[in-house]
């Protein structure tokens, strides 16, 4: 999982694209080993150590990795997908983002 | 002539029952014929069941750590990415045939149980295998319907996909089993798969209310009860489905930082829940 989420970073750019880890190892010491270890560049929240931290609780995840792709209004738009399938996903919804971003524009030369 | 014929049928009765006595027992052989769930299974068929299954699950174990032993050994995650495991080595596909011949020879044992209950999983994961998972899934509804094992055949009943027969199994044992913690795990796995395709939320979405009003007590596994678990799916089936807004996130980073998961508005989020082992 780690190279295929550092080859999204690098592909998309840093304004239309973000990783948001939620990450439950058990201390925070762990957390940051793991996080030089495996080179990871983006932001993690720590969930306070441990499987069943609050966020992961409240989320209701049982599995790692749990993956969820959430679109620039924050909608909830894939979940748990996977290799080829998460790249496409990814790619319909910086592609649907760029649209709107044009149409307001549009809209807004019109005025 | 309807005389011939009932003697005729009857005759045919008797040699059959005296070609399967030598084999079970005549006695125990005609109460199977009748009513297949009060079975007498002797204690030197258990045994024979047990030692048989034993040695089929080592074999089973040896072949998936072989099977699974590039991933082990990979040193990076980039190494573990590269590898691709032969399907049709896979102890899964392998050893379905010899588990569903072991299931065949061994009725109404304990050890059987535990054959059928793996080959649920087993077959569940090919199409083409419909006909055993058709056959299985008889087979548990046939012979132990009030065996209270079956607790840990239908508890992770959720994790199989969502197919006619996983369902009419789990339809059964939540109607029919007669011991109540059986019964609450029927009902949860079975409102978690009709709870996960949107044309059947709603029914799985009321029969995981009723698990928290009827069972929440009962045990799922460790120390959580049917009660905690259903709380987190019923708002994960509320608010965590495709096309909510996702719920807010506020906490610490590992870098010690304040951070809040709204704070990334106006661009695509990839939210990963994830951990390094």
């Amino acid at each position: 999982m780690y190279p295929h989420e550092r080859s999204l970073v690098k592909k998309h750019p840093a304004d239309q694209f973000a990783i948001v880890g939620i990450n439950s190892e058990e201390s925070i010491e762990a957390a940051r080993e793991a996080v030089k270890k495996n080179k990871l560049t983006w932001k993690s929240f720590f969930d306070g150590g441990g499987t069943d931290g609050p966020i992961a609780t409240r989320w209701n995840v049982s599995g790692w990795p749990t993956i969820y792709l959430l679109d620039e209004n924050g909608v909830i738009r894939f979940k748990d997908v996977r290799g080829d399938t998460l790249d496409a996903a990814l790619e319909t919804l910086i592609e649907q983002r760029k649209a709107a971003r044009e149409a307001t524009r549009d809209a807004e030369s019109k005025l | 002539m309807k005389m011939i014929e009932a003697h005729a049928y009857l005759l045919l009765k008797v040699v059959i029952l005296l070609c399967l006595a030598p084999i079970h027992g005549f006695a125990s052989t005609v109460v199977m014929l009748d009513d297949p769930a009060t079975a007498v299974v002797t204690q030197a068929q258990e045994t024979g069941a047990r030692d048989a299954l034993d040695k089929l699950q080592k074999r089973m174990d040896e072949a998936w750590t072989e099977y699974l032993a590039p991933l082990r050994e990979a040193k990076t995650a980039e190494e573990r990415d590269t590898i691709e495991l032969d399907p049709e080595k896979d102890p899964g596909v392998m050893f379905l045939a010899e588990l569903f011949k072991f299931s065949s020879d061994h009725p109404g044992t304990a050890a059987c149980l535990e054959a059928l209950s793996q080959l649920i999983s087993m077959a569940s994961r090919d199409e083409k295998n419909g006909w055993i998972l058709e056959q299985v899934v008889d087979r548990v509804i046939l012979d132990y319907i009030e065996h209270p094992d079956l607790k840990d055949l239908v508890r992770f009943g959720h994790y199989n996909p969502p197919s006619a027969q996983n369902l009419l199994l789990l339809r059964a044992v939540a109607d029919r089993s007669p011991h109540r913690s059986v019964q609450g795990s029927a009902f949860y796995a079975l409102g978690k798969l009709l709870g996960s395709s949107e044309e059947t939320r709603a029914e799985g979405r009321q029969l995981l209310e009723r698990v928290q009003k009827e069972f929440a007590d009962v045990p799922f596994f460790r120390e959580t009860t049917y009660g905690e678990k259903v709380a987190g799916d019923l708002f994960e089936l509320d608010h965590l489905q495709i096309g909510h807004v996702a719920p807010e996130i506020i906490g610490i980073g590992i870098d010690g930082n304040l951070m809040q998961l709204s704070a990334f508005r106006g661009k695509v989020v990839l939210l990963d829940f994830w951990g390094d082992w």
